[in-house]
């Protein structure tokens, strides 16, 4: 957290709106796809985004010295877990659609570099796989490696330890890599081994 | 088949998956290190590990299609202010228009208590144009009945009995008279008469004796003057009860949602 988020955020703290709002469009893109790879479709995550930043203002008195970016994502993934239980534990498969349809960027109207490292095949597979994955193993995969959090935070988002952190990472991409194994042929090359277990 | 001892060098997955993150201590990713560089199994794990990371990361980052910034209505802020403000209506102003109907009420009753020289000065000061014309019709010698330029409702009361003391100014006959206006001067001014009415008017000969001395035209300026004033304070009492009613509805009607909205 750097100096600067510190100081919007003792602003916010204050009741300064605008301030918090800073800090909404710095964060939004993170807690957005943390609701995406969660819930799968976009519609769920820009209302799961929502919900999230506007509980954050509620219980901004409720955050003591504990860093902003992981209370925060913390507040969105249990958005998540509610929503999820909401609707029964399967996530909807419109996140495919919404690959489908093409993704609108008006925030961020140049393509991301990484769109062209994987078709638009192998993400739906992939992202299919990561719902197939338990709650928490999904959610220490999307943080760790979608979000790039490091273990502390993810522990911190997590409110576990760190070697439970590193086991559900470590279960999650197993698990993710016998799925998608599943469908070798769509598979890089590279990631065609065969499992030793 | 892995020999039990052979197995046991080998590095656990989630020690494997934590060497990629480079979230293992320096003994430990240098144990991991010397280990794999013999052992082609934990080699193929650790590459099927890392190739599932890296494709998990190359997954492009969504931009929503929206921003999630909060306006003031969505942090609360200006829904607990804005609501009762757009109405207006403070929560005091029934208890305001009470006051004054209440108020409006003691004037009403005020003459029983006391004299009546200060509400009927009052009123002439008020009503000042009334009086005015009043006295010219009585000055012109009262014969001024279908004439009586005194404007709205008194009018046809003084035209009735404003002759009377112009021609006899004395008190006994203006006594005899005041008596008389109830039946008159309601039944002409105000045919659907509050109850209050006649008794005012009933009480109006008891102060009259004192300014006796006074030309006629004073007596019967009072009489007009108070019918005028009685028929204007009725209406600013039914304002002011209306108005109690209006603002105890508003403040109703306007304060609920307000609350609504806070929670």
């Amino acid at each position: 957290m750097m100096a600067n988020d510190d100081a919007r955020l003792s602003r916010a703290r204050q009741g300064d709106l605008a301030a918090f709002n800073d800090l909404v469009l710095e964060f939004q893109g993170l807690v957005f796809n943390l609701c995406l790879r969660m819930l799968g479709g976009r519609q769920a995550a820009e209302d799961a985004a929502q919900e999230t930043f506007i509980a954050a203002w509620r219980n901004l008195g409720s955050l003591r010295g504990e860093a902003f970016r992981p209370w925060l994502l913390r507040i969105a993934a249990n958005h998540c877990r509610d929503e999820l239980r909401r609707r029964g534990r399967r996530p909807s498969s419109s996140l495919d659609l919404a690959l489908e349809e093409g993704v609108p960027e008006p925030f961020d109207p140049a393509p991301a570099p990484e769109t062209s490292a994987l078709d638009s095949e192998l993400r739906r597979h992939i992202t299919r796989a990561l719902e197939e994955l338990p709650e928490e193993q999904r959610l220490a995969i999307v943080l760790c490696d979608i979000e790039g959090l490091d273990y502390t935070e993810i522990a911190a988002v997590m409110k576990t330890s760190l070697g439970t952190v590193k086991s559900r990472i470590a279960r999650g991409r197993a698990r993710l890599r016998a799925l998608l194994l599943s469908e070798a042929e769509l598979l890089p090359a590279r990631f065609r081994h065969e499992d030793r277990r | 088949m892995i020999p039990f001892l052979k197995r046991r060098e080998h590095i656990s997955d989630a020690d494997l998956s934590a060497y990629i993150d480079g979230e293992l201590t320096a003994p430990e990713a240098a144990r991991v290190l010397t280990h794999l560089q013999r052992c082609a199994d934990c080699g193929a794990i650790l590459e099927g590990l890392r190739s599932v990371a890296s494709m998990l990361a190359a997954l492009p980052a969504e931009a929503p299609s929206r921003s999630f910034i909060l306006s003031p209505a969505q942090a609360g802020i200006e829904t607990r202010r804005q609501t009762p403000r757009r109405f207006a209506v403070p929560a005091f102003a029934p208890a305001v228009a009470m006051t004054i109907f209440v108020a409006l009420l003691a004037v009403d009753l005020l003459p029983s208590s006391g004299s009546s020289d200060d509400e009927v000065a009052t009123d002439r000061s008020v009503f000042s144009t009334n009086r005015e014309a009043v006295k010219e019709s009585a000055g012109a010698g009262a014969l001024a009945d279908s004439a009586a330029p005194a404007p709205a409702v008194p009018a046809p009361a003084t035209g009735a009995f404003a002759p009377t003391p112009a021609a006899e100014p004395q008190t006994a006959p203006a006594r005899s008279l005041a008596p008389e206006a109830p039946g008159t001067g309601t039944g002409n001014v105000a045919p659907p008469a509050e109850p209050t009415m006649p008794t005012l008017q009933r009480l109006e000969p008891v102060p009259t004796p004192a300014p006796a001395g006074e030309a006629a035209d004073t007596i019967a300026d009072a009489e007009s003057d108070s019918d005028a004033s009685i028929s204007l304070l009725r209406l600013l009492q039914i304002g002011a009860a209306l108005a109690f009613v209006v603002s105890l509805v508003a403040v109703i009607v306007t304060r609920s949602p307000g609350r609504r909205t806070a929670s």
